[in-house]
């Protein structure tokens, strides 16, 4: 059974199809949310990286603003803009995600 | 320089609820001839406030069609193409299982031919005529003359 929280941050376009998953019963934190961004960069060659510094930078600060949670369906896109396709994208399928630790508390004796 | 249509929405919330309010238009003069309607699926909240960012500004699944639609648009002064676009999935829920969906996605600043382009390829996309290949060949063609 698919889990209640779950979501990707995938790295695509010019030829590059990576990603990170999460798929968990509680929603994922934002220091969880960088980590998988942090991963899905290690992951990424030297060119790949070149061409999504800027991307990876928006994205990065994008979880870290995030006020209170996103809630699914959420999809964000940062495209370099310099190309087509290139981009790295966030997406929220499930459940909710981004929440600070003291979001999660909450959380938990609202709805468990 | 081109003329930019709802040129201050990210600075504005109306003018930005006017551009949303512009591309349902777009779209939903497209799918009358099909009698098709449309949903959105992407929610445009957080933390319980709408997002005024244009990323997405547009979302659409059209489930006659089985097809998707998600519209970024962005500041006239971003740097380059006025009109960029690419075909990704999204999960939809069926009645026993998720399915995916083919999501046509274009990221745009809005000119009056970055609108053009925008209406042929959603208008493609409905009709099951958009190949990935042809597309930049359609931008081309509409946003270059």
């Amino acid at each position: 059974m698919s889990k209640k929280h779950r979501g990707r941050i995938q790295a695509q376009g010019g030829g590059t199809e990576k990603s990170q998953s999460w798929s968990q019963d509680d929603p994922l934190t934002k220091k969880q949310g960088l980590s998988l961004l942090k991963s899905l960069w290690n992951s990424l060659t030297k060119k790949e990286k070149e061409l999504r510094k800027k991307p990876y930078e928006d994205a990065q600060r994008y979880i870290e603003n995030v006020n209170g949670g996103i809630d699914a369906v959420k999809k964000k896109t940062f495209r370099n803009r310099k190309t087509k396709d290139v981009r790295i994208d966030i997406e929220v399928l499930a459940g909710s995600a981004f929440l600070l630790l003291l979001g999660i508390f909450v959380y938990f004796m609202l709805f468990n | 320089m081109a003329e930019f249509l709802y040129a201050d929405f990210l600075n504005n919330k109306r003018v930005y609820n006017l551009a949303q309010a512009f591309w349902g238009r777009l779209l939903t003069g497209i799918l009358k001839q099909y009698g098709y309607d449309y949903t959105s699926y992407i929610n445009q909240f957080q933390g319980g406030k709408k997002e005024y960012d244009g990323n997405p500004i547009f979302s659409a699944f059209i489930p006659e069609a089985k097809r998707a639609i998600r519209v970024i648009q962005v500041s006239p002064k971003e740097e380059g193409d006025d009109l960029s676009a690419w075909i990704d999935s999204i999960e939809s829920n069926g009645k026993s299982h998720t399915e995916q969906t083919k999501e046509l996605v274009l990221d745009v600043k809005l000119s009056r031919k970055a609108k053009a382009g925008a209406k042929e390829l959603m208008t493609k996309w409905i009709a099951n005529q958009l190949d990935e290949s042809d597309i930049d060949e359609i931008v081309m063609l509409v946003t270059k003359e």
